[in-house]
């Protein structure tokens, strides 16, 4: 199938999806995995991703009525609802503070854990979760939809609703303070 | 891409993410997602996509019309327990006895209808009935099938199952029968037009024709049922589908009553096998049913027919419920009434036999089918009800429900 016709072929799905449970489930199948995994690139635990998942997609069928646009920015929107609800997560479910104390107490037995042998996924891993839960929650998004998702500045400024040139310059300062905290890993 | 950007690309892709997704994690939310639009779609009375794309509107509302009259009449009997000195339903029940037909005229959005229904000698159940619209549309019963005449396309639409009727008629039994059932309200009140005191019931239910609910009033001093209003949806939201606002009943009435002459020579078309959206969510967990891998539909109809008419045979109702997930929403004390009929001369003894698959269609889960399954009941009275069973894939496993009974059941031999 060309790209013309798939698109149609979108948009197509989008307008039966308000009428047909079955064209919803198709979409909500196409989009799964990329929710999912944006979920656990931010919160670090699949299970917690898994119910924010959850929350995601409930939200998505309860506000569908209200979108009105093309497949990619279905995904998009999927997107934006995911980074509310991980944030509010992040909000309601742990003190930011606590849980920086955790991850901190939480690299420093999982580097000891590994200490000795060369340096491993785990550690990086640790290191990752730790730096990137210091960020605000806005730069944990860009920095997730960029690397993870791989979306595009100007994509990323959709999901946000800002510009790109902002968004540019927000990655910029968050991976400024991430080299900070992982300076070892990633500068070398 | 930034030098900065890079090089954190190249860190993050030493980093090993438990990140791919779990399917038995998107199947349990796909069902809970199919629950949540079930429930939104309740709604939005939409009618169903095939049907709709088929007949077009006015036909689709008068067989809503049609079709609902089962309900009426049946939820007419769940206030036992309200009864009062004042209003004893038992009195409602000696009124009603000695009538062996009901006319009953009323308004659907489009237009208005009347339907006329007729039990048979012993009044176990209804024989004939003939629903006429305002616009021409007729909708009756024979031989076992029920028809649907459509004028704008002189077509007639027909099943082959009485898709409209009651399956017990007006009387004591049904009252026992009914009496079991909770989710009613009785408020008193009077007639502004008449001053005639007034009594009127709010009741809901989900069965085989999806979400429904009515309110009914009842003139005091008769005892019989006056006006009847019910919605597709269990709040009453909306405007109702049917508005009753004349029901009179006749000792009897002549088979010229029940008489249909269709001009000129219209087409026959049958109509597909369908169930309502609503239900989609109620069959859609895994945990009902039986697994269908490695069996044909045939097979694997049989086998859950089987084990749902043996399960009211043994009178146990857990089973009854994993296979039909639409009995679990009703107590256990009404199934043993309505289903299990436990004591009684209708209650079931024996399997016969269970047919070829007799019609095809989809629902949003999947393929259905329907079946014949011949019975014998405790009388000795032998009898045929044609079963739908869903067949649906769960996690990538296939496996299948009985969504319930494809029209009322008929005598045979």
């Amino acid at each position: 199938m060309n790209n013309e016709s798939k698109a149609a072929n979108d948009g197509q799905l989008i307008a039966e999806a308000h009428n047909d449970a079955a064209a919803f489930v198709q979409l909500y199948r196409r989009h799964y995995d990329a929710v999912f995994r944006y979920c656990v690139h931010r919160l670090f635990d699949r299970h917690i991703a898994e119910d924010v998942t959850s929350q995601v997609f409930t939200k998505a069928v309860e506000s569908f009525s209200s979108f009105d646009g093309t497949e990619q920015q279905f995904c998009f929107w999927l997107f934006r609802i995911a980074t509310n609800a991980v944030n509010q997560h992040l909000r309601k479910q742990i003190r930011r503070e606590r849980m920086q104390q955790n991850v901190q107490e939480q690299v420093l037995s999982e580097i000891s854990a590994n200490s000795g042998s060369e340096e491993s996924s785990h550690e990086k891993l640790a290191a990752l979760k730790a730096a990137m839960l210091s960020l605000k929650p806005r730069y944990q998004t860009i920095i997730t939809l960029r690397f993870f998702e791989n979306l595009k500045p100007a994509e990323i400024a959709e999901v946000l609703g800002s510009s790109s040139g902002t968004i540019r310059s927000q990655l910029a300062r968050a991976l400024a303070k991430l080299r900070k905290v992982l300076a070892t890993e990633f500068t070398d | 891409m930034s030098d900065k950007e890079r090089q954190f690309e190249k860190f993050i892709r030493g980093i090993k993410f438990d990140d791919k997704a779990d399917y038995s994690h998107r199947d349990r939310l796909e069902q809970d997602l199919l629950a949540v639009m079930a429930k939104q779609t309740r709604h939005k009375e939409q009618p169903l996509k095939i049907w709709r794309i088929i007949v077009k509107s006015k036909i689709t509302k008068l067989s809503t019309a049609a079709g609902l009259f089962i309900a009426i009449l049946l939820s007419f009997f769940v206030f036992e327990k309200l009864s009062s000195p004042a209003w004893a339903l038992e009195d409602a029940i000696e009124a009603l006895k000695g009538f062996q037909a009901v006319h009953v005229v009323g308004a659907f959005p489009g237009g208005t209808a009347e339907i006329w229904m007729r039990a048979d000698k012993a009044k176990t159940q209804s024989t004939n009935v003939v629903v006429r619209g305002s616009h021409g549309a007729i909708t009756w019963t024979r031989d076992g099938s029920t028809y649907h005449y459509e004028p704008s396309q002189n077509t007639v639409y027909f099943e082959n199952a009485l898709t409209v009727g009651l399956s017990q008629w007006l009387g004591p039994e049904l009252l026992e029968m009914l009496s079991t059932a909770d989710n009613a309200e009785l408020v008193r009140g009077k007639d502004p037009a008449t001053g005639r005191d007034r009594v009127t019931l709010f009741c809901s239910l989900i069965d085989v024709h999806g979400a429904q609910s009515w309110i009914i009033e009842f003139d005091v001093a008769s005892k019989l049922p006056v006006a009847v209003k019910q919605w597709q949806n269990l709040d009453r939201s909306g405007p109702p589908t049917f508005d009753a606002f004349k029901v009179t009943y006749y000792e009897s009435l002549p088979d010229s009553v029940f008489a249909v002459h269709i001009p000129g020579q219209p087409a026959y078309v049958q109509k597909p096998l369908t169930i309502p959206d609503e239900n989609i969510g109620v069959l859609s967990d895994s945990r009902h049913g039986i697994p269908a891998e490695g069996m044909t539909q045939q097979e694997a109809a049989e086998s859950i027919v089987r084990a749902t008419f043996q399960a009211v045979i043994d009178g146990d109702i857990a089973t009854l419920k994993k296979m039909c997930p639409l009995c679990e929403s009703w107590g256990d004390e009404f199934l043993r009434s309505v289903i299990v009929k436990t004591g009684k001369d209708e209650r079931l003894v024996e399997i016969l036999k269970i047919g070829q698959i007799s019609e095809t269609g989809h629902s949003k889960l999947g393929p259905i089918v329907a079946l014949p399954v011949s019975v014998k009941r405790q009388d000795g009275i032998k009898a045929e009800q044609k079963m739908i069973v869903q067949f649906r894939q769960l996690g990538g496993v296939s496996s299948c429900v009985v969504h319930g009974s494809y029209g009322l059941p008929r005598e045979i031999e």
